[in-house]
């Protein structure tokens, strides 16, 4: 345990010293080192500019992430449970999965319009598909002789969904959240850079534009500190969940 | 807890059922009277399995009639729990949790739930093991969660499928006289699936021997053996020897 918490804490050094090595050559003009994207991103949250710009991103994050889960999972186990509906249905997400979705923003647009409504359609559009192809195969995780057990004791359809088919899929339910997640924040920034000119994106472009690459950098290692810490919360929310395997 | 109900024959009338072009059972007449310890043995693939979910209403007859007490089966019925080879086990659920399964589908509150689910595990030697999960027991321990399941909703009929085939033979023995114990206190009729001539005879009231595709009683054989025999050594006796004997001349020749 302290052998790995050290490798970490290695491994973070040297991608600072990585870093500054990579802003002193410099590899590219007006690249920022390690401390000046630290000094920005201090003057990024003391000038009010980042928290308001993460209030504006979480919500589109969490509004179309949630839909996506409110969705995915249940969409995925009747998939799973009724065989023709995961036979038809499956050639739509395999569809969704390749399709590169920054295309579709334009029909966003014509769509929903530019608003922070319309950057939470995207973020589902990039992670819904993950969550419910995960709640779709968790269905196979299944095992035959449980749903036959509790039919002995009489259960419902409703009682076999809820009692034995979603726990059965919930390890894989929830690594799709997981990774959906991940897809969650590149469909926001994404969204936010092409479509709407609000939250963080904006910042990001913004910076950008005025040749601000400290600032830039520092919206960016901003949105990794928190798309990591999101994932290790739900890292930590599947082993609750989950402990019954330990 | 409610006292236990009084046992209820069951009736097995001229049943098949082939599955595809298989026919797995054919013709058989069976009749478990109330509150009796049945054996069911045959060559593997001879249907016993098949035979003892049609009783418990998991799978629909071809032909024939099977009744449990007064009621035809068209489907699971309150009267009948089901002991598992596998255990069939809720990972994700403690003992306790394991043992209340039954009653939680069936809408009975949670206290009184938690209150005869403690009282099943105490019966079949589990307490204080409540808080664990299956995986974190022995197999011998994991199928006394699957009796305890099975005996919590206080069923008229118990339907044992293999129940000792994947634990080890002194566990087992442990075991066997256990549910002996129980079944004498408790009074259920029992239907007992087995690979095993020795606990055919040990365990049992009467002992059906299935012939193999189709299915079809082959022979039906008394065991006169005293009761208890859990607490003398019955297995010592040659009375024992002789119908274990028996039971495999039989089976002999089926193979």
């Amino acid at each position: 345990m302290i052998g790995i918490l050290a490798l970490r804490a290695v491994s973070v050094v040297a991608f600072l010293l990585l870093w500054e090595w990579a802003a002193r050559a410099p590899v590219s003009f007006n690249f920022p080192s390690p401390g000046a994207t630290f000094l920005a991103l201090v003057d990024l949250v003391r000038s009010g500019a980042l928290p308001a710009a993460t209030l504006i991103s979480l919500q589109s994050l969490l509004l179309g992430m949630g839909a996506a889960v409110l969705v995915g999972v249940p969409l995925g186990l009747l998939m799973g449970v009724v065989g023709p509906v995961g036979r038809v249905a499956r050639v739509y997400l395999d569809l969704l999965i390749a399709l590169p979705t920054a295309a579709l923003i334009p029909l966003v647009i014509l769509s929903v319009g530019i608003n922070v409504a319309s950057s939470a359609v995207i973020v589902f559009v990039f992670s819904a598909p993950f969550v419910t192809m995960n709640a779709y195969g968790g269905v196979r995780d299944v095992r035959p002789r449980l749903v036959e057990m509790a039919r002995v004791f009489g259960a419902s359809w409703g009682q076999l969904l809820t009692r034995i088919v979603l726990p059965s899929a919930l390890p894989m339910i929830l690594a799709g959240v997981r990774y959906a997640l991940s897809r969650a924040f590149v469909g926001l920034i994404v969204a936010e850079l092409l479509l709407s000119p609000f939250g963080l994106g904006r910042l990001i472009m913004t910076a950008r534009s005025m040749f601000e690459h400290d600032r830039m950098f520092a919206t960016v290692l901003w949105t990794l500190l928190m798309a990591g810490a999101a994932l290790a919360g739900l890292a930590r929310l599947e082993a609750r969940l989950l402990r019954w395997r330990a | 807890m409610t006292p236990a109900p009084a046992p209820v024959p069951i009736t097995v009338d001229g049943v098949s059922k082939a599955f595809g072009a298989v026919q797995a059972l054919a013709d058989i007449h069976v009749r478990v009277g109330a509150g009796e310890f049945l054996s069911l043995i045959g060559p593997s693939g001879c249907g016993k399995t098949t035979l003892l979910k049609l009783i418990a209403g998991l799978l629909p007859a071809d032909a024939g009639r099977i009744t449990v007490g007064r009621r035809t089966v068209a489907g699971p019925g309150r009267e009948c729990s089901v002991v598992f080879q596998d255990f069939a086990l809720l990972p994700w659920a403690t003992v306790q949790k394991n043992v209340e399964f039954g009653l939680a589908l069936r809408g009975v509150a949670a206290d009184e739930r938690a209150r005869t689910a403690r009282l099943t595990i105490g019966k079949v030697g589990l307490s204080g093991f409540e808080d664990a999960y299956p995986s974190q027991l022995s197999g011998g321990m994991q199928q006394r969660v699957g009796l305890a399941r099975a005996l919590a909703v206080n069923p008229q009929v118990l339907l044992m499928d293999e129940p000792f085939a994947s634990i080890d033979e002194q566990t087992r023995r442990l075991f066997q006289d256990d549910l002996l114990r129980l079944w004498s206190e408790e009074r259920k009729t029992v239907v007992l699936v087995t690979h095993s001539m020795e606990e055919a005879v040990y365990m049992a009231d009467r002992v059906v021997v299935l012939s193999p595709r189709p299915g079809r009683v082959h022979e039906v054989l008394d065991v006169p053996l005293p009761r208890p025999r859990e607490s003398s050594d019955v297995r010592a006796t040659a009375e024992f020897a002789r119908l274990v004997d028996g039971v495999w001349k039989i089976l002999r020749k089926l193979q």
